[in-house]
């Protein structure tokens, strides 16, 4: 698409913002989008044509999302328990044992979502592994840890997502990179986080859309 | 500080991983995108999971709004309401109310009070009374795209019409938007 061509590239954007731009021909002109700053004024002013009733909307007092919205970005530390350990995670990794537990796992588990602690390892493509990553509390806390500092590209972050049957994958949260371990806050209204395999994608920070393909993909076992 | 001088400046905030101001930030705006939001899904639950999924989004992507392009709150509804449609299409939705016949009639529905309406000239009334001038299909055809987010595909469907004059109608009708909306 031309989109030197002003009454074309404000017609795309017209129909970008109303919405009827959609399968390849969205996903183009997004690709497009950050890369023309005179596609990006026409998007903005169809925005504040279309979007005026933005503006104009009653307010209604918001459902007590904030709650939940914090425990998902700014996750606090909870108590520590023995799994919280960075050490007792790389105790595993670098004594091997890691790779037993999880061969052994199957055969001790209780089927997924009855365990008392779902655990899965993320590897690399040398199956080394790269993350642990264990889910406690009744599936609400989800701890992270990096067993190897990694160097990663600027403006990159590897995230990890939940993809269950043909739904697009659920973020759970951005992976540490630098050799530390975090706890992250499950979103209350997450349906079973235990369920359906582990993605890890490789994303701009700033925009981690639910991707089409893992870079690296993994399951949980019981514990 | 005028409030859009504030929200700008939250966002700015936000940018820089400030916190606090993201908080001030969602106390000043989740309520207009909380309307927003149940006008365009009529659920209460889905609105509140795409509130919760939109000031991810918002915290995540702050740095990206650029004040000279648009309003705080343009953007902010913007990111939204494209959640919103991807929700919409993929037919995430469990409670939503009946749809009516006129998806536009909602706007007058919930229109704004009478202290609002000064503010709402600039806004809504103004676009509302441009879709008025449209003739009663194509502006149906719009207005599905709008807050069904329907495809051209699904409005001629929806419309039985064919998919080209669907095309052609969205087209026209942006046109004469522009023009009534008094910037061709």
């Amino acid at each position: 698409m031309n989109v030197y061509y002003p009454p074309l590239s404000d017609r795309l954007a017209a129909e970008y913002v109303l919405g009827t731009l959609h399968g390849l021909a969205r996903r183009r002109f997004e690709r497009l989008l950050p890369a023309h700053p005179a596609l990006q004024r026409a998007v903005a002013d169809w925005e504040r044509r279309l979007n005026r009733l933005v503006a104009a909307s009653a307010p209604v007092p918001p459902p007590p999302v904030w709650q939940r919205l914090e425990r998902r970005l700014f996750p606090t530390e909870p108590r520590r328990r023995w799994w919280d350990s960075l050490a007792f995670w790389r105790g595993l990794a670098v004594a091997g044992v890691l790779a037993a537990v999880v061969a052994v796992a199957p055969r001790l588990a209780l089927p997924p979502g009855e365990a008392d602690m779902n655990f899965a390892a993320i590897r690399g493509k040398q199956r080394e592994v790269l993350w642990t990553v264990a889910l406690t509390d009744g599936n609400r806390l989800l701890h992270v840890s990096n067993l190897r500092p990694m160097t990663m590209p600027p403006d990159q972050r590897c995230f990890l997502w939940l993809k269950t049957g043909d739904r697009p994958p659920l973020m759970l949260g951005a992976l540490p990179d630098d050799g530390s371990a975090r706890t992250l806050n499950m979103p209350a209204d997450m349906p079973r986080p235990n369920q359906g395999d582990l993605w890890v994608s490789m994303q701009p920070a700033s925009d981690p859309a639910p991707p089409a393909h893992p870079l690296y993909e993994t399951r949980w076992q019981a514990l | 500080m005028t409030s859009r001088d504030s929200l700008v400046d939250l966002l700015a905030r936000c940018a820089l991983r400030d916190r606090r101001a993201f908080e001030a930030l969602y106390q000043q705006s989740a309520p207009v995108l909380h309307g927003l939001l149940l006008k365009l899904t009529r659920d209460r639950e889905l609105a509140a999971d795409i509130l919760q999924e939109g000031f991810v989004r918002i915290w995540q992507r702050a740095a990206d709004y650029r004040p000279h392009l648009g309003q705080p709150l343009t953007w902010m509804g913007a990111i939204v309401r494209r959640l919103a449609i991807d929700r919409l299409r993929r037919g995430d939705y469990r409670h939503r109310a009946e749809l009516s016949d006129d998806g536009w009639a909602l706007v007058a529905d919930h229109g704004p009070g009478p202290e609002e309406r000064v503010h709402a000239e600039h806004g809504d009334a103004a676009l509302a009374r441009c879709l008025e001038t449209l003739e009663p299909e194509p502006r149906r055809a719009v207005a599905l795209a709008y807050y069904e987010g329907l495809t051209h595909e699904l409005i001629a469907r929806r419309l039985e019409r064919p998919l080209g004059t669907i095309k052609a109608w969205v087209r026209r009708s942006l046109q004469r938007l522009k023009t009534c909306l008094g910037e061709a």
